[in-house]
């Protein structure tokens, strides 16, 4: 497997001095392409920030994050905006969308962005998976909330970037429209060999995933393969009671 | 121990407004600025009116008593005729010799007599000759007072004037013009102009020159001579003892010839002289104050959008006083309070800058040589009070809707997530009332044009005026509806420019119509107007040029340059014009008065040829007969006035000649007249003949051409107080004093224009930090910063193109209609100057972009992390 992010010694910390916390104490792992990989762990544990570090939305403290080779720190806000929008794809947990524009329209907003015309073929193929043909011309504002995120799993695949990036993309849903939104997910990584990387605190979320890694206080705590949702269940208990 | 207030809200009040000062400023600058405005006119007026005070009593300083001939009143016939032009006829004067018989009367300490006329200083430049002045003030020549009482002119250096090669200048001007003593300068008195030695440099009344008129200072008889006061003074200047009685002096002078010689106190005649100039600033402050008040009424609108905006900003404070048991009436006296520091704030800030204004425009009027008297600042009370009062009034009247608003918060508002754009509410009932309010002021002001509906109580020009107020205020109701529609006109074509960024900032534009349609009103109000007063403007060229062209046939017209300097240009001109080749029709025009059953009359005299050279329409009677001796032209509103027809009779009172009858023989009209109502010809009648002046001088030419007017330009040359104009000049003439007319107007609406701005970049500002997250999801997927800003300028872009272009059309309607209106009175040409309609959207356009700058950069730099963390 194609390793395409690594970090070395990734430390990131908040505020100064006496006030100073530590989000994340030098991380060192790698996220390989074609695989789903989650993050998981309590609140606090840094997983949203590592999540940012690597999407270039929020810098390293210390250490460096190498994507396919290229450390993040290296580069300005231009071509960090650049290879967000050529290479990453994105899914919040809410407020996903723009809500003045219809949902064909968010899903080729980064191609119409970067002034390229998407490629057809491809866009068609990821609405049809995602099953959202018919509300192409509706706004955000008109589709229920499972429809709104996977009209955002779909513009975060649109442009065939590397690697997509998911925040929660399921904690604002019910379980139902969760358990579509992820069986989605995993399918474009086994269908379509996108590569995403997750933030989650849920374990029923965590166990589509091939790849669990589990953080404690800034620091990789346990760094599971092809696990079962009892077992991250157990783990997470393990962390928490601690 | 805890500290303990009794007014808590108050105190919040006031501590929002220290840690925000920015808020303070972006709320208050419309306030600012009109506050500012009011101040500045107010004190530049009252300034000049205490500088004329000053003067006035400067001009009579340590005199007593003036003595001015008594005039007869025929003032009025002169006005009536109406005409520019030089009348060779004098204004009654004092005869030198009272001059000593005064001085013997008991309690007359001294005596001197002023002589004083129009004289103009010329310079050769380049060829070229330029006449000297300070900006719009006058020229004037004078005798220079020997009488050791005189304290008007006081010399800064040199020697006063002895003989008549000799000449005195007032400090202004030479400063103006480098002039030193010992320095030669041509003066143009009468009609020919003569070398002068400058001897001596002096002040008037400690401010240079009197209004900042250009003086020439003679010796007495030089002055005589030059200003047509040969044994004559136009005012004796008396001083009396120390003991004497002033009535009973006054009394004893009046006595010398009675009838004849009026009398009147010195001071009291300062005052009086003031007061006229006072009330003519009066007129030019009120219209300063119509400006500001545009400015306020355009600030209104900005303080209320802002007030929204801020407190839309605070929703989440404000439901937190409402969660913790604060009640709506407390906060809306909470958000009150807050504008009634901001209004003191706001109008104190307002005060400074309208000092700092007065200053500048007095400074910027005297780089211009505007020619205003020299003197200190003045802000009376009553300015600085009608000023804060009027800016606080004005703020806290356009708070009391949005702190309504505010008040409605819900408490739950803290707590929940929500969407920040304000959900729109239904404006079908403001397209209703809008357009009700519209269809009213259509109806008014059609009802006059078209003759259906005539309002008692209002002339048809004001029902029109009112109309128009109708359709304005309609207008602003309605435009909220429309913005939608409006833009969407702009969608397709900005999608196709912009692509993605032009579709968002119109979809942006349309979500908050209101909003929206507000901010571009401010800068419809000011584009209303501006565009008006360009058609207006353009429309009284048009008609100018071609009233110009149909009235003026001849190619070629000469008038006298400095009209009041000299009283018309040498016959030699015309002389040597008649002996040239390439002059194919000439026409003179001459004038003197005569005595019309015992009245003086302005006498005209013309040549026969001008009856081709000037658009002439047949009355009665013929051309040829009036050729004959004896024979006599009228004007045609002459003859309806006093009922004259052919055959008719006249009597005049000729100079040295005696009384003359003349018959009527030929009733014409024209438009453009020389100043006189009754004509002869000038060959038939010696008093013409040899009269050394024509007052104008029409002519055609073989080809007109650049040879011809090479030619032309080198015998004019000659003649320095004469003015050579071909009709493209005449209609340059009056355009460039419509245009500088227009240019002022401009220079205060912008102010209107500018305080809009500000309301832009508020709503912009606003619309910004409601999309934070927008705007943070877009430049997380990958969206340039460049292209965030570029949005908001787009945005910017629609909100100035939708105000202007809805004030454009607007004002080109009203003035459409006023034009309509003003039909009958011979008002026919409609016209817009294209180029400075476009100019003016063009700025507009450019302004809103400007004011995007700062909401542009503020967006761009959105920190990503804040616009999409949820915790």
């Amino acid at each position: 497997m194609n390793k395409l992010i690594e970090t070395i010694d990734l430390t990131k910390i908040y505020g100064e001095k006496e006030t100073a916390v530590t989000a994340l104490n030098s991380i060192n792992t790698e996220f390989n392409q074609n695989q789903f990989t989650a993050i998981m762990g309590p609140s606090g544990s840094g997983k949203s920030t590592l999540l940012h570090c690597l999407a270039g939305l929020d810098k390293a403290s210390s250490g460096s994050i190498l994507i396919k080779g290229v450390d993040l720190a290296s580069l300005n806000d231009k071509q960090l905006t650049k290879m967000r929008r050529d290479s990453f794809g994105f899914i919040f947990q809410a407020f996903n969308l723009i809500p003045t524009l219809t949902a064909e329209e968010n899903i080729t907003l980064p191609s119409s962005v970067a002034g390229k015309k998407p490629d057809q073929s491809w866009v068609e193929e990821i609405i049809k998976t995602m099953d959202i043909g018919d509300r192409l011309t509706h706004r955000p504002n008109e589709l229920s909330g499972g429809q709104q995120q996977r009209v955002a799993a779909a513009r975060a695949m649109a442009s065939k970037p590397e690697v997509i990036f998911a925040d929660e993309p399921s904690g604002n849903l019910d379980s139902k429209s969760s358990k579509e939104l992820l069986i989605f997910m995993k399918s474009i990584v086994e269908d379509l060999n996108q590569t995403i990387v997750m933030v989650t605190h849920d374990p029923y979320a965590a166990s589509y995933a091939e790849r669990v890694i589990m953080l404690k206080d800034g620091e990789i705590a346990n760094d599971l393969d092809k696990p079962s949702q009892e077992e991250i269940v157990s783990e997470v208990t393990a962390l928490t009671d601690i | 121990m805890f500290g303990f207030t009794k007014r808590p809200l108050f105190l919040i009040a006031w501590k929002n407004l220290k840690t925000y000062p920015v808020r303070i400023l972006l709320t208050t600058s419309s306030i600012i600025l009109g506050v500012a405005v009011i101040i500045a006119s107010n004190i530049f007026s009252e300034s000049n009116k205490s500088a004329f005070d000053n003067l006035f009593s400067g001009i009579y300083e340590g005199i007593d008593l003036v003595v001015n001939p008594v005039q007869e009143d025929f003032a009025g016939d002169f006005a009536g005729s109406g005409g520019q032009g030089p009348i060779s006829f004098d204004l009654k004067k004092i005869s030198d010799e009272k001059i000593k018989e005064i001085e013997n009367l008991p309690g007359v300490k001294g005596a001197w007599g002023e002589v004083l006329g129009f004289a103009q200083y010329i310079k050769i430049v380049d060829g070229e000759t330029v006449f000297i002045s300070n900006g719009f003030a006058p020229t004037f020549g004078a005798a220079w007072d020997t009488s050791p009482y005189a304290k008007q002119w006081e010399l800064v250096e040199g020697k006063p004037p002895t003989n008549n090669k000799e000449v005195v200048m007032d400090i202004t001007t030479a400063e103006n013009n480098n002039y030193t003593i010992g320095d030669r300068v041509t003066v143009l008195a009468g009609a020919t102009p003569a070398s002068f030695t400058i001897v001596g440099i002096s002040e008037f009344a400690n401010v240079g020159s009197p209004g900042g008129a250009t003086f020439a200072l003679f010796e007495f008889k030089t002055a005589q001579r030059l200003l047509d006061s040969e044994g004559e003074v136009d005012i004796i200047n008396i001083v009396i003892e120390n003991n004497a009685d002033i009535e009973t002096v006054r009394a004893s002078i009046e006595n010398i010839d009675k009838g004849n010689l009026e009398v009147i106190n010195a001071q009291e005649a300062a005052a009086e002289q003031a007061d006229g100039i006072k009330q003519g600033l009066n007129f030019f402050n009120t219209i300063l104050n119509v400006f500001a008040g545009i400015a306020l009424f355009v600030g209104a609108f900005i303080i209320q959008n802002t007030f929204r905006i801020l407190l839309l900003q605070r929703t989440k404070e404000l439901s937190l006083l409402r969660a913790l048991g604060t009640s709506k009436n407390q906060i809306y006296r909470l958000v009150l309070s807050e504008s009634i520091f901001m209004s003191v704030i706001g109008s104190g800030i307002g005060i400074g800058l309208g000092i700092g204004l007065a200053v500048a425009v007095k400074e910027g009027l005297k780089y211009f040589q505007f020619g205003l008297p020299d003197g200190p600042l003045v802000l009376t009370t009553e300015a600085a009070i009608t000023g804060a009062i009027v800016g606080i009034s004005v703020t806290i009247l356009s708070s009391l809707l949005p702190a309504r608003k505010a008040s409605q918060v819900s408490p739950m508002e803290a707590i929940r997530e929500s969407e920040l754009t304000p959900k729109g509410k239904s404006l079908f009932k403001r397209l209703f009332f809008g357009s009700l309010v519209t269809t009213l002021g259509f109806a008014m002001l059609f009802g006059v044009l078209y003759d259906f509906l005539d309002l008692p109580t209002l002339s048809g020009l004001q029902q029109v005026g009112f109309g128009a107020g109708v359709i304005f205020v309609g207008v602003s109701i309605i435009t909220p509806s429309i913005t939608k529609p409006f833009i969407f006109l702009f969608d397709k074509i900005y999608e196709i420019i912009f692509g993605i960024l032009g579709k968002l900032a119109t979809e942006n534009s349309k979500r908050t119509p209101r909003r929206t349609a507000s901010t571009a009103s401010a800068l419809m109000i000011g584009l209303t107007l501006i565009s008006l007063a360009n058609v207006i403007t353009t429309s009284f060229k048009a008609q100018a040029e071609s009233v110009v062209g149909e009235v003026v046939k001849a190619d070629y017209q000469i008038s006298a340059a400095q009209v009041f300097v000299s009283p018309g240009i040498p016959t030699g001109l015309s002389d040597e014009l008649l002996a040239l080749d390439e002059v194919t029709e000439l026409a003179r025009t001459r004038a003197t008065i005569v005595g019309f059953e015992d009245r003086p009359l302005i006498l005209g005299g013309i040549d026969e040829e001008i009856f081709d050279l000037i658009k002439t329409d047949e009355v009665a009677g013929s051309r040829e007969s009036f050729t004959k001796q004896n024979a006599m032209g009228v004007l045609k509103q002459k003859a309806e006035r006093d009922d004259l027809k052919i055959g008719d009779e006249i009597t005049l009172t000729i100079p040295e000649q005696g009384v003359e009858k003349y018959i009527i023989s030929y009733i014409f009209d024209w438009t453009t007249p020389p100043a006189a109502e009754f004509f002869l010809l000038i060959d038939n009648y010696s008093f013409f003949t040899n009269e050394s002046l024509d007052t104008e001088i029409y002519f055609n030419v073989k080809n007109k051409n650049d040879a011809t007017q090479e030619k032309l330009d080198q015998i004019v040359a000659d003649y320095p107080g004469a003015k050579l104009r071909d009709q493209d000049g005449l209609v340059e003439e009056a355009n460039t004093q419509i245009q500088q007319l227009l240019n002022v107007i401009y220079g205060f609406l912008s102010i209107s224009v500018f305080v809009a701005l500000f309301g832009i970049t508020n709503t912009l500002s606003l619309s910004v930090y409601e999309r934070t997250r927008e705007i943070g999801l877009m430049r997380a997927i990958g969206t340039y910063r460049k292209q965030i800003r570029r949005m908001i300028f787009i945005e910017s872009s629609i909100i100035s193109i939708f105000g202007a272009a809805l004030g454009t059309g607007l004002g080109i309607f009203f003035a459409w209609s006023l034009i309509e209106a003003l039909k009958d009175d011979g008002f026919t040409t409609f016209a817009i100057s294209t180029p400075q309609t476009f100019s003016w959207i063009g700025i507009s356009i450019l302004a809103g972009v400007v004011a995007a700058i700062i909401p542009a950069i503020r967006a761009s730099r959105q920190n990503i992390l804040e616009a999409i963390s949820y915790e």
